[in-house]
């Protein structure tokens, strides 16, 4: 069972994943200063690849490595007091999901039990009255699109719910089409065209409900939408941060 | 078409998208305008459902070596007139329909995995004319269905009600005689469920392609897949109620785009049949009991209703493979060595989200995919592109000389090569300062 003390702590553990490590660092500056502005200790623990991409490819036994590496690090931070957060739906549903049920040990069982999607933990401090909801409006159309690693964690839309806290925001359309890239599945040449080809429902969504902004919580989709579509994609962290004006 | 209760032969029981929900509806509204209280069926929640078949499935799965041989046992006292046989895999059941075919070439198949899957390639490689008559009726439009958009959706409130037992049959007889005659050819139908305690034997049937060829047929063989056989009858009703449930919109969707237009055996001029009519059963293994030793075992609890491919962003890619396409037959494919590789998924999860038995299909790929490499190996560029970090970390301590070469033509040429990225594609940035090295300095 989660440990809801750990959220009545205000402490969390970011575990940023390697897009917003290396590619998409605007993603983990936002994360920290929104958490900060909220009047919670964050620290980021050494951490590594959260292996779903490795395992993705059939490199099992880096895969594992990762894993066990991720789950004792992850683990004491839980043992100390710190909820854990991620601000990646594929890291999200490989910690909650897969870590228990590949490596069956109870440290990844209280690793996949106390992780919550970033958008899910603001919501769980909003319950107990402690996330600042005095946003800024802002006066901008959505296209929010579910990634389908957020969508097979179960937790309902965390992200579209708090995205509603903001005022004068308006979510015009929420997508549940897949994007096709599954990571590094629609880079590959084999898988290119097929890849493009799932892509075109989406894009073809996008195309219909025009919006003042596009925003996902992937970034593999992120880069397959801003490719197809030639629009910028936003993480919803960042629209967070603007609301609170940081 | 008689009680089954009564029947004096195999009661084969047939189920169809009903009318119910129509009726229910009608009841409401007589209640809502105060009139005479009318029947309302119980419904079930979604959950509730899936919670039942559940059930049935796992007590099928911890007894069937039980429940085959009490099937078997009871169809013989019951029934002598039927030909029971049991065959190992599908060269022995594609042996054993060879056998019985008695010179007749043409087959009719329905759209049931068991058959166009596993029985279909070896029947036509021993030379038969097989025939699905299933998606030629699609496009006919039968008696009960005008319109696909008319059948009952996984949104609607009484599940329950929207498959019934429409036919009860005895046996192959004919139950009238103004009925069409029976013709010369073979039936080879895959059974939904079947009772291993009184024998009723259940198919789905969304038009009428099965209970045309179980009455006109001069030989009928239904196939029992070992995973189709559970004790009660009620079970192998609502698991048979299940299939049409949780699968109509998948394989609605899934003759959508190209439907294939295949000759229905109701256009064929076959000669009538010349000898008395038989009923043959062939109960097929097939890997199935070998499912339950390993780590496949969930494989053993799907019911087929396809609902795997509901979501499943690539099956609109494979119209045109030999079987029915769906995540889950893909993999049983792979695992009979049908298919060549496991990598066509995407790991999206959506299959599990829509199975009725929350079967893990994106980890069992992943199973495959695990004893697969430790067979073959990995091929090169998945050696390459199963180290993200270490690339990561080469992009991002060579940062702004990494993303200038990525625009360049002359380096995706031999980079696609060697890590096999398409080099259309449009890469990430790499940033020389790392979240994590921001976060040390910030902190």
């Amino acid at each position: 069972m989660p440990d809801n003390n750990l959220i009545a702590n205000k402490k969390v553990a970011y575990y940023a994943g390697c897009f917003a490590n290396y590619y998409y660092p605007e993603v983990g500056q936002a994360m920290v200063k929104v958490l900060q502005k909220n009047r919670v200790e964050v620290i980021v623990p050494d951490q590594v690849c959260c292996a779903l991409p490795m395992m993705a490819k059939g490199n099992t036994r880096a895969a594992y490595k990762n894993m066990k590496y991720n789950v004792k690090i992850l683990s004491e931070a839980v043992a100390s007091g710190y909820a854990l957060i991620t601000t990646c739906s594929s890291c999200g549903l490989m910690i909650r999901r897969d870590y228990p049920r590949l490596l069956g040990s109870e440290e990844a069982k209280q690793v996949s039990e106390n992780l919550y999607h970033f958008s899910e933990y603001l919501l769980k401090l909003d319950e107990i009255g402690e996330l600042d909801t005095d946003f800024q409006p802002i006066p901008q159309t959505i296209f929010y699109h579910t990634p389908c690693h957020l969508r097979a964690q179960e937790i309902d839309s965390p992200t579209v719910k708090l995205l509603g806290l903001i005022p004068d925001i308006t979510i015009r359309h929420i997508s549940e089409e897949c994007c096709g890239m599954g990571g590094a599945y629609g880079y590959e040449k084999v898988n290119y065209e097929l890849s493009k080809d799932i892509a075109g429902k989406l894009y073809a969504e996008i195309r219909e409900n025009p919006t003042d902004r596009i925003v996902t919580d992937c970034g593999g989709c992120k880069l397959q939408i801003e490719a197809g579509t030639g629009t910028r994609v936003e993480h919803p962290i960042i629209l967070i941060q603007e609301a609170y004006n940081l | 078409m008689i009680n089954g209760e009564m029947s004096k032969d195999l009661p084969i029981w047939i189920m169809e998208p009903e009318l119910t929900e129509k009726q229910d509806l009608a009841a409401r509204k007589l209640l809502e305008g105060g009139q005479k209280k009318a029947h309302i069926p119980q419904t079930l929640s979604l959950d509730d459902i899936k919670q039942q078949l559940k059930g049935i499935r796992e007590d099928a799965a911890s007894q069937i070596d039980h429940l085959t041989r009490e099937l078997k046992a009871n169809l013989n006292r019951k029934y002598p007139g039927v030909k029971v046989t049991q065959a190992k895999d599908e060269a022995e059941a594609v042996g054993y329909i060879t056998r019985i075919s008695d010179g007749t070439r043409t087959i009719s198949i329905n759209n049931s995995s068991v058959v166009s899957q596993e029985l279909k390639p070896g029947l036509l490689a021993s030379g038969f004319n097989v025939i699905n008559s299933y998606l030629d009726e699609f496009e006919v439009k039968e008696r009960k269905i005008l319109d696909y958009w008319d059948l009952p959706r996984l949104e609607d409130k009484n599940l329950s009600g929207t498959f019934d037992v429409s036919i009860k049959m005895a046996g192959i007889d004919q139950p009238h005689p103004t009925d069409s005659k029976p013709r010369k050819y073979l039936a080879v139908l895959g059974a939904n469920a079947i009772s291993a305690e009184d024998t009723t034997a259940f198919f789905l049937e969304h038009f009428s392609n099965i209970h045309k060829d179980l009455k006109e047929a001069e030989k009928v063989v239904i196939v029992i897949g070992l995973d189709k056989i559970v004790k009660h009858r009620q079970d192998a009703a609502f698991q048979t109620k299940c299939m049409g449930i949780f699968g109509m919109e998948s394989i609605l969707l899934g003759i959508q785009p190209e439907p294939k237009k295949g000759i229905a055996i109701a256009g064929l001029s076959l000669p009538p049949a010349d000898k008395e009519r038989e009923l043959h059963l062939v109960i097929l293994d097939n890997g199935r009991s070998k499912l339950l030793e390993g780590k496949f075992r969930e494989l053993f609890l799907c019911i087929g209703c396809r609902a795997c491919n509901k979501h499943c962003p690539i099956r609109h890619s494979f119209t045109n493979v030999d079987y029915v396409w769906t995540p889950r037959n893909y993999l049983n494919q792979f695992l009979y060595g049908g298919e060549k590789s496991i990598d066509i998924c995407l790991h999206c999860e959506a299959c599990r989200l829509e199975c009725p038995l929350q079967i893990d299909l994106p980890g069992l790929m992943w199973e495959a995919k695990i004893d697969y490499i430790s067979k073959h190996g990995r091929s090169f560029h998945h050696m390459i592109l199963g180290t993200p970090e270490l690339l990561a970390k080469l992009g991002t301590a060579f940062a702004p000389l990494a993303n200038r070469m990525m625009d360049i033509g002359l380096v995706r040429i031999p980079m696609e090569i060697i890590t096999g990225v398409d080099r259309k594609t449009r890469l990430p940035v790499f940033h020389f300062n790392t979240f994590r090295k921001w976060f040390k300095q910030h902190a």
